[in-house]
């Protein structure tokens, strides 16, 4: 078989979750493990990929044994270590999945994450398979593409997309319900959705209510649903063969980086399970389908993030009680933030055999950062001091910070992305005179468990610890990334 | 030369340094050549194999083909001289590097370029001119040596084939590459200082002792594809290095390379074993295949052999047939 392996040909796709539901799932330990947790890739699964460099990681040991020549006369297979990284583009969808890879955490309650914008409230009367009835009659034909989140009762935690329109007090949904709405299940409405993702404690699988004792339980979701922040990074290199599927990825860390004149990227370090090119879940003839849209027919363009997309920097002192404003604003032409997970990767034992033990923390997680201030010379926000980062460094000055980058409006909202920083030191100040040019600041930083809810931003979720950082999208994904919700491929 | 020096830093009331010393006097260094097809002019032969025949030891001349076999010595026990003209003079000494052991080699061909190598080579001691007592070669020497060219090995004029070991290496094992290399480390003793010794004949403290072997020789061979997407030999599969490296298939290739007028460089590998496959999407460029190699003892289940028919244990072998009218190294 031949055919072309084209990079400008080449896709790639990132899928959280396991293909035997949350109650079953577990990290493979074999072949088989990883067959069965393979899930399908599909159309909300696309991601903007620049370039991968993931290498398959067998490694072998060669016999050194000394029988009287001094050449190597064979060898074997010790272990199986997949890892390595990909570059992609940032665009406002598309991201998702990767950022609660790294994070490990959204709020899980219907309504909450994520949270509809613009939304039409709706309440069922008894609802088919793959229908929602409404007897207040809120539906248009315009409403054929939007996604109806289910918020109460035993229908609650789903979401379907409206796949046509039947009457102004009925549409059908596809795919079918795992529970049919019931009559008084309130849901909305929406094409617009807001996520705020944070940091979790720990990011191997994990029972939800464990993690978050907030886990609804009433509605679809389970006692023994579990939590699951790795998925299966699927590339396509060749258009005559199946796309490569790494299976069972734990994301071990996450660059976003952004430059004026320039657009947002970010870099990102996968630790695979191991390796499929000949997987029986991922063909090639469904390669067409890979698609960040959602399968939506109201999908507005997906948008890159660009510099000046960047409405604002704000930077000052942490304070549980004054937020942070315009005032507090300044001006970067760079900013850099690394989210390390420091996932212990190269653990074996005698039941995984070739492959890794599945990772786990192994050290503290690492929020570090930089950004670059074009000019030294004037006052830092509003602390009326130009050496303001240097005296915050030296007073060891608890700071807190937000960085907003929006697009245009998507149909009633702007898409945006929004890095909140609640507490933050900074380590080092640099302003050289490196000759005749302009001087310029660069600031390193790293983020701290917040002590309090940080005035102005978003509430945490998890408060045992707070979160370094939360990132929130303001896009057109209506999938709580850690729920069991993107029933669609 | 790589001279060691010892600092005077013993503390004498001042802050400066006020001495130093020579401690030891090796001389290392590397050397880069272009590879031609040798050839015989004037009773000089003009080639890079001499070179190659020190870092791998072993050489056996057969006669019936007018061929060289070039092979692994276990000890490897061969040195020789090296010396170059720099012209600064029209008479007299040169400079010269005496007793030369190869620790390691690069060998290897790209696209539209040659055959080239590249030597870690060691020596006991280096004359240039004006040093105290001649060196054994002088001016005359080298500019009496032919001048004329000889034909460079290219890149296109080699052929390479590879397959798990299934068959004498064929057309249909044959595999298009962009570039390749293939690097032997001796892993020789780095220079080593002793006192003087009669039963080494080692008489000058301030020059090495003869090098030898300090651990495994180690062989590495890596090919470039230019396209990942092409079934790979006759395996149908275009990842079938990567599922030889899974499966732990042993392999066997060779690289063939024929002069226009019929002279040729073989090199052998008789058991290869696949390390590393990388095709990357790097972007939006075509994908290639790089891969990499450990070569290890012939097996009993390899099928290459020299032209004659022979074998050699060895990981590597060469084999020429070009203007040379003997043994390189006789």
């Amino acid at each position: 078989m031949s055919g072309s392996a084209l990079g400008v040909l080449a896709k790639a796709a990132f899928r959280l979750g396991s293909d035997q539901g949350m109650v079953n799932a577990a990290y493979p330990t074999d072949e088989a493990g990883a067959d069965a947790e393979e899930t399908r890739i599909g159309g909300s699964d696309l991601i903007p990929l620049l370039s991968e460099s993931i290498d398959e990681g067998v490694n072998l040991s060669f016999d050194e044994t000394i029988i009287g020549s001094p050449a190597i006369s064979g060898g074997d297979k010790v272990s199986i270590l997949p890892s390595g990284g990909l570059d992609a583009a940032a665009f406002y969808d598309g991201l998702d999945a990767l950022i609660f890879a790294v994070l490990g955490f959204e709020k899980p309650e219907a309504g909450d994450g994520p949270v509809a914008q613009s939304g039409t409230a709706l309440t069922s009367t008894a609802s088919g398979a793959t229908s929602y009835k409404d007897a207040g009659n809120p539906f248009v034909a315009g409403d054929v593409g939007k996604f109806i989140q289910t918020l109460d009762g035993a229908a609650e935690g789903q979401v379907r997309r409206i796949s046509a329109y039947v009457g102004a007090g009925e549409v059908t949904v596809t795919p079918a319900w795992d529970s049919n709405p019931a009559d008084a299940t309130t849901a909305v409405m929406a094409q617009e959705w807001l996520h705020t993702y944070e940091c979790a404690n720990r990011m191997a699988d994990m029972l939800w209510p464990t993690l978050y004792s907030g886990y609804p339980t009433g509605g679809v979701g389970t006692a023994n649903d579990q939590v699951i922040r790795r998925g299966d990074f699927a590339v396509s290199k060749n258009s005559a063969t199946k796309p490569w599927v790494w299976r069972g990825c734990y994301v071990n860390a996450l660059t976003i980086s952004i430059e004026a004149g320039g657009a947002m990227n970010i870099s990102v370090e996968l630790l695979p399970f191991n390796l499929d090119r000949d997987s029986a879940t991922n063909l090639q003839a469904q390669l067409t389908e890979w698609d960040w849209d959602n399968n939506s027919p109201l999908f507005q363009s997906n948008e890159r993030v660009m510099f000046p997309d960047i409405q604002h920097f704000r930077l000052d002192d942490y304070s549980t009680g004054t937020a942070l404003t315009s005032a507090d604003d300044i001006g970067i032409s760079k900013l850099e933030l690394s989210i390390n997970n420091n996932l212990a990767a190269d653990d074996l034992d005698s039941v995984s055999g070739l492959y890794r033990v599945e990772p786990a923390r192994s050290s503290h997680r690492e929020i570090t950062g930089s950004f670059s201030v074009p000019r030294y010379g004037n006052n830092i926000g509003d602390s009326g001091d130009l050496d303001a980062f240097d005296e915050w460094r030296q007073d060891e000055t608890t700071l807190m910070a937000n960085l907003k980058m929006q697009g245009t409006t998507i149909a009633n909202v702007a898409r945006y992305l929004n890095m909140w920083l609640p507490s933050l030191r900074i380590t080092n100040v640099t302003k050289p005179v490196n000759g005749p040019n302009v001087v310029v600041q660069d600031v390193t930083f790293r983020c701290l468990t917040p002590t309090g809810q940080a005035s102005g931003f978003p509430t945490h979720n998890l408060t045992t610890p707070r979160s370094e950082v939360m990132i929130q999208t303001l896009n057109q994904c209506p999938y709580n990334q850690g729920r069991d919700q993107q029933k669609e491929y | 030369m790589d001279p060691e020096q010892v600092m005077h830093e013993y503390l004498q009331g001042s802050a400066g340094m006020p001495n130093v010393q020579n401690a030891f006097d090796p001389a290392i260094g590397s050397l880069e050549i272009d590879l031609p097809y040798a050839i015989l002019n004037s009773g000089e032969f003009v080639g890079g194999q001499l070179l190659i025949a020190l870092a791998m030891g072993a050489n056996a001349w057969v006669a019936g083909q007018g061929s060289n076999e070039i092979t692994m010595a276990d000890d490897l026990d061969v040195f020789g001289t090296l010396a170059w003209d720099k012209n600064t003079a029209s008479s007299g000494d040169i400079w010269e590097l005496a007793s030369t052991y190869i620790n390691s080699m690069t060998i290897g061909s790209e696209t539209n370029s040659n055959l080239k190598a590249s030597f870690d080579i060691q020596g006991y001691d280096l004359f240039w001119p004006g040093r105290t007592g001649s060196t054994e070669n002088q001016v005359a020497d080298l500019t009496s040596l032919p001048t004329d060219l000889a034909t460079l090995i290219m890149h296109n004029d080699f052929v390479f084939r590879l397959n798990p070991q299934d068959g004498a290496l064929a057309d249909a094992d044959r595999i298009g590459i962009s570039r390749w290399s293939s690097v032997l480390n001796n892993n020789l003793t780095t220079p080593e200082q002793a006192t003087p010794d009669d039963q080494m004949a080692h008489t000058n403290a301030m020059k090495t002792i003869q090098p030898c072997r300090n651990g495994f020789r180690e062989v590495t061979f890596e090919i470039t594809i230019p396209r990942y997407g092409q079934d790979i030999g006759d395996s149908s599969s275009i990842d079938a290095f990567s599922e030889w490296r899974t499966n732990e298939t042993p392999l066997q290739a060779d690289l063939m390379a024929t002069g226009p007028s019929g002279e040729e460089f073989d090199i052998i590998f008789p058991h290869l074993r696949v390390t590393t496959v990388g095709n990357p999407v790097g972007g939006p460029a075509v994908v290639t295949n790089t891969i990499q190699f450990k070569a290890l003892l012939r097996n009993s289940d390899s099928d290459v052999t020299f032209g004659q028919g022979t074998t050699d244990a060895g990981e590597m072998w060469m084999e020429t047939d070009d203007g040379r009218t003997g043994a390189i190294l006789a």
